[in-house]
């Protein structure tokens, strides 16, 4: 077993362990687990796992033994945790790469169908790399976020909590849309028929091959983007060498297209979490 | 006994020679520490300490399936940890004779 699996199997055995807690101590055991793996993003995800794996063990050895969590693992777990954390080892300068590769990756798909889709005819380079750049932002903002709140020391009050997050969420969608309009002419580039066709094409192999090579915890969702990227790509195609009276009809098509993807999209988690909540109904019984 | 800077260096080497004897997990190592006399150790204590431990090589760990089934991160000492052991043991010893002579002769009461 890879050492990645292992970290997925005790994460999936955390989750079916974490059951057994009584509901004082899964609250005080949540609070930790989330306070630890929002704690970074390049933090050894099996230290983290096999730490937080041991820790859920022990509390439910003193649960049986008539402790609650917080007699056992103390008053002050944040400050248990940021020791615990402090000592994490970083995962390696490769696997560090390839993070930000997967984030620039993921956002440079969209931000090319975004751009192809456009009539135009032009591809503009800086929207790539500050998609990248944003995404990133966003990613390590809300782990930040969560963190904080947990064991509230920045953000006490809730209403304010909330607030802050609306905030946040708006000037999101606010940068994002800015840069899709930031185009600098230096980084343009005009886009010939065959460069058309070709990027498309590669659109559609990467999605594709993304999904057979991604870890299994994302398959899901690569799944379920897929057929838009699919039909978006396609239609990008298909409009270059459409007789002219055949626009109309194609525009319709991908819409239907797009609508169906955007169904499945949605079926596909529903069925997802259905399929979860049944199982921990099961065990249940 | 309080959660003192003093206590926790020496509670480093107690967990050295608990470890020693047999190899233990977490929550077995607090309840032993518990039952030799630190009655205030708890688990919150300890994680860090184990951490640091390993991450110094003087512990290392392993899965392994436990006396009640599952498997458990089990901790034994590593050849660096008991020199360091020998090491803690000496100093305390040397340390003690020093501390008691002091206390002896000085009664251990504020004149």
């Amino acid at each position: 077993m890879s050492k990645s699996d292992e970290t997925q199997q005790l994460i999936a055995n955390n989750n079916v362990l974490r059951k057994d807690l009584n509901p004082e101590n899964a609250k005080y055991y949540d609070d930790l687990l989330v306070y630890v793996r929002t704690a970074g993003i390049l933090y050894d995800d099996y230290e983290v796992e096999s730490r937080l794996f041991e820790i859920l063990q022990d509390i439910l050895d003193a649960q049986k033994d008539g402790s609650t969590a917080k007699e056992y693992f103390g008053q002050h777990p944040n400050e248990v945790a940021d020791q615990l954390i402090s000592n994490f080892p970083k995962i390696t300068p490769k696997k560090q790469l390839k993070f930000y590769g997967i984030i620039f990756g993921i956002s440079a798909i969209w931000t090319l169908i975004l751009q192809m889709n456009s009539q135009s005819r032009q591809l503009n380079l800086a929207p790539f790399l500050l998609n990248g750049i944003f995404l990133l932002f966003l990613i390590w903002g809300i782990l930040w976020f969560i963190h904080q709140s947990v064991y509230p020391k920045l953000i006490q009050n809730k209403k304010l909590g909330l607030l802050s997050t609306w905030v946040v969420s708006i000037f999101s969608i606010l940068i994002f849309t800015g840069i899709q309009f930031f185009k600098p002419k230096v980084l343009s580039l005009t886009l010939t028929d065959g460069l058309v066709v070709t990027i498309n094409a590669l659109v559609i192999v990467a999605a594709i091959i993304t999904m057979f090579v991604i870890k299994k915890a994302w398959r899901p969702i690569v799944i379920a983007c897929e057929p838009i990227i699919w039909v978006i790509a396609l239609s990008n195609i298909f409009k270059l060498y459409a007789p002219t009276n055949m626009n109309k009809p194609i525009l319709i098509w991908t819409a239907v297209l797009a609508l169906i993807s955007i169904t499945w999209f949605f079926v596909w988690f529903w069925r997802d979490g259905h399929k979860e909540s049944s199982e921990k109904a099961t065990e249940k019984k | 006994m309080n959660n003192s800077q003093l206590l926790k260096g020496v509670l480093e080497g107690c967990v050295l020679i608990v470890v020693s004897q047999d190899e233990v997990y977490g929550y077995e190592l607090v309840q032993k520490l518990n039952k030799l006399g630190f009655t205030d150790v708890i688990g919150g204590t300890v994680y860090p300490l184990l951490q640091k431990l390993e991450k110094r090589g003087d512990l290392t760990s392993q899965q392994k399936p436990s006396s009640e089934g599952p498997m458990r991160k089990y901790y034994s000492l590593t050849k660096q940890g008991q020199k360091q052991l020998h090491e803690f043991v000496s100093q305390w010893q040397a340390l003690e004779s020093v501390v008691n002579k002091i206390i002896s002769q000085k009664g251990g009461q504020d004149e």
